[in-house]
């Protein structure tokens, strides 16, 4: 039964970071691998605040969302002007410097060891917070934000992203400004990685840069294609599918270490597949574009 | 600020001189290859295909494979590791990329497209070989050239860049196939009506580009050892030198890869070496935001 409400919290964790890197692919159009590095600044942030500082759950909260969104300032200074693969190429970068700096300044983030001994969300009654608490605290988290940013994406400011990922010339000249709705779009999906990363601090107690890799920021791109961006429930059944899907194999008799694997390879597979037969995903409303039907 | 740190060089730092120019030569043409090898790619397809850094990984795995499983001797395991990754690379092409072509898809698609193939392709790697650093079984001599430390795949490096460089110049400048590429790259329709064989030229290009890109997999393993992710970061810095050369410049790419490399070495003297990594990829990310890729037609080559 823990074991379920395990993988239950982590796939609120996954579903806040799909949805909102899902801001930035779906609506604005603009593909990125930074979500990553956005991850990492949430959980060094409320890591360090909550080691250093000795601040308590819900503020260290926002001192992550405070880092996330600095990191999220300077990705969309150095993007200005950048789209399509080129801003890809960027963010693909923005995250190996954001990676190198968790491995190479050791004295501010503790290097490859990591920084331990974050202490756990306490629960309800005082003391430390049960496996329930914590899928009630973070389920209700996730739906919160996933909510917000529903409400975000129906609304007028959802019909700028559109218009500025469909044409971004006829949005100038509709006097619109396009970098600044590319500019709030970074920020959005940063502080939706930036919560999930602190919240993702306080459950395993322990963070590492190993966990914030190219390959987590592939793995949540990943996710949104497979469930199809553009939509609200697309990243809730990418997430969950690619969280369950190692435990999936694992259950099978398959080592961990293999498990992990084979999971990477099967959601690489479902990558080729999806894009080669059909780009919207399960869900999906976008599809980046085909300019001639199938 | 500058001025004084000049002037006041001291004698350890005269020393180190020839090592860091050595190890700035070596990097630079390490970056040179692949950014070649992408600039190749890039205008042929005009797309942006990340399985050539699978296909660096590629080579120098199955080159060792050959060495250690199949005992071949080194230049025999060098070539057949080539030729691997050369039918691997046709047939992503012919499996993946036309196909999508053919429905002319954004670049985003492709890129989608291309992130799963390299992630099946990194992730069969670590399967069979594991994620530890693999070593290939010789001992590199090192010798001592104007007072700085070389080693024999380090010289290698260099050469083959010199000798890539110069013979991919002379064949797109001087040569019918070159013209024809050049065709091809300029206006892929133009040059199928004009009877060019638009098929067997991508082939070749497609061909070339990822024997360049797993040969320079292959040195850095001689090098360096071996690790499933070693494509990425020479990958990221040799598209960035093609970018700041300008795409589809084979001079320009050189240029590019050895400025790339002179930050890399030289900008951190003063810094602690841990900065390295990540100042280089700062630079790599308003390299690329500064300069756009090239869109729509214009002249390449």
């Amino acid at each position: 039964m823990n074991y379920i409400l395990h993988i239950a919290t982590l796939v609120s964790i996954y579903c806040i970071l799909a949805a909102s890197l899902d801001i930035l692919v779906g609506y604005c159009g603009l593909m990125s691998l930074a979500q990553g590095a956005f991850y990492a600044s949430g959980a060094y942030g409320a890591a360090l605040a909550t080691v250093h500082w000795h601040v308590r759950f819900p503020i260290s909260l926002f001192v992550g969302l405070a880092a996330g969104l600095v990191c999220g300032c300077l990705l969309s200074v150095v993007t200005k002007r950048v789209r399509g693969d080129s801003f890809f190429l960027v963010t693909f970068a923005f995250q190996l410097v954001i990676g190198y700096i968790l491995t190479d300044a050791i004295t501010l983030t503790g290097g490859s060891l990591g920084i331990s001994g974050i202490p756990p969300v306490s629960g309800f009654s005082g003391s430390q917070a049960g496996p329930t608490e914590y899928v009630l605290l973070y389920g209700g988290i996730a739906a919160a934000i996933l909510l917000f940013y529903k409400r975000i994406t129906a609304g007028p400011f959802g019909r700028l992203l559109i218009c500025v990922r469909e044409d971004e010339v006829i949005a100038s000249n509709c006097g619109l400004n396009p970098h600044s709705i590319k500019r709030t779009a970074i920020l959005l999906a940063a502080s939706g990685a930036a919560v999930a990363g602190a919240l993702y601090a306080h459950y395993v107690t322990f963070i590492d840069p190993s966990s914030f890799t190219v390959s987590e920021s592939v793995l949540v791109l990943a996710m949104i294609i497979i469930g199809g961006v553009g939509s609200v429930w697309g990243p809730i059944i990418g997430a969950t599918a690619l969280v369950c899907l190692p435990e999936a194999i694992r259950f099978i008799g398959v080592p961990s270490d293999e498990a992990g694997v084979a999971r990477q390879i099967i959601y690489g597979i479902c990558l080729v597949v999806l894009v080669r037969f059909r780009p919207r995903g399960v869900v999906g409303n976008y599809d980046f574009g085909f300019t001639k039907p199938f | 600020m500058w001025i004084p740190c000049l002037i006041c060089v001291d004698a350890s730092f005269v020393r180190q001189v020839p090592q860091l120019v050595a190890d700035c030569v070596v990097k630079g043409s390490l970056y040179c290859l692949i950014a070649i090898s992408f600039t190749l790619a890039y205008s042929l397809n005009k797309s942006f295909q990340f399985t050539l850094a699978a296909f660096i990984t590629l080579g120098g795995y199955l080159t060792l494979a050959c060495e250690e499983w199949l005992r071949l001797p080194p230049f025999v395991a060098v070539a057949v590791g080539l030729i691997i990754v050369a039918g691997l690379a046709i047939s992503l092409q012919s499996a993946l990329y036309s196909p999508l072509e053919e429905r002319d898809p954004t670049r985003l698609v492709v890129i989608l497209a291309s992130i799963g193939a390299y992630t099946i392709l990194q992730n069969l790697v670590s399967f069979f070989w594991g994620d530890e650093l693999q070593i290939f079984p010789i001992s590199n001599s090192s010798w001592l050239v104007f007072g700085a430390h070389v080693t024999t795949p380090r010289i290698a490096i260099c050469i083959t860049a010199g000798f890539c460089c110069i013979c991919l110049y002379f064949l797109l400048e001087r040569t019918t196939l070159g013209s024809e590429i050049r065709a091809v790259a300029d206006d892929r329709d133009l040059a199928n009506i004009f009877g060019i064989p638009v098929k067997n030229i991508l082939q070749s290009v497609v061909i070339a580009s990822s024997v360049i890109a797993a040969f320079a997999g292959v040195l850095i393993g001689y090098d360096e050892g071996l690790q499933p992710t070693m494509g990425f970061e020479p990958f990221l810095l040799g598209i960035s030198a093609a970018i700041l050369g300008g795409i589809g410049s084979v001079p320009g790419a050189c240029c590019g890869a050895f400025l790339m490399s002179l930050v890399e070495v030289f900008g951190v003297w003063k810094l602690p070496t841990y900065w390295q990594r990540g100042l280089v990829f700062t630079v790599v990310c308003i390299v690329i935001a500064a300069r756009e890729l090239p869109r729509g037609r214009r002249r390449i080559f």
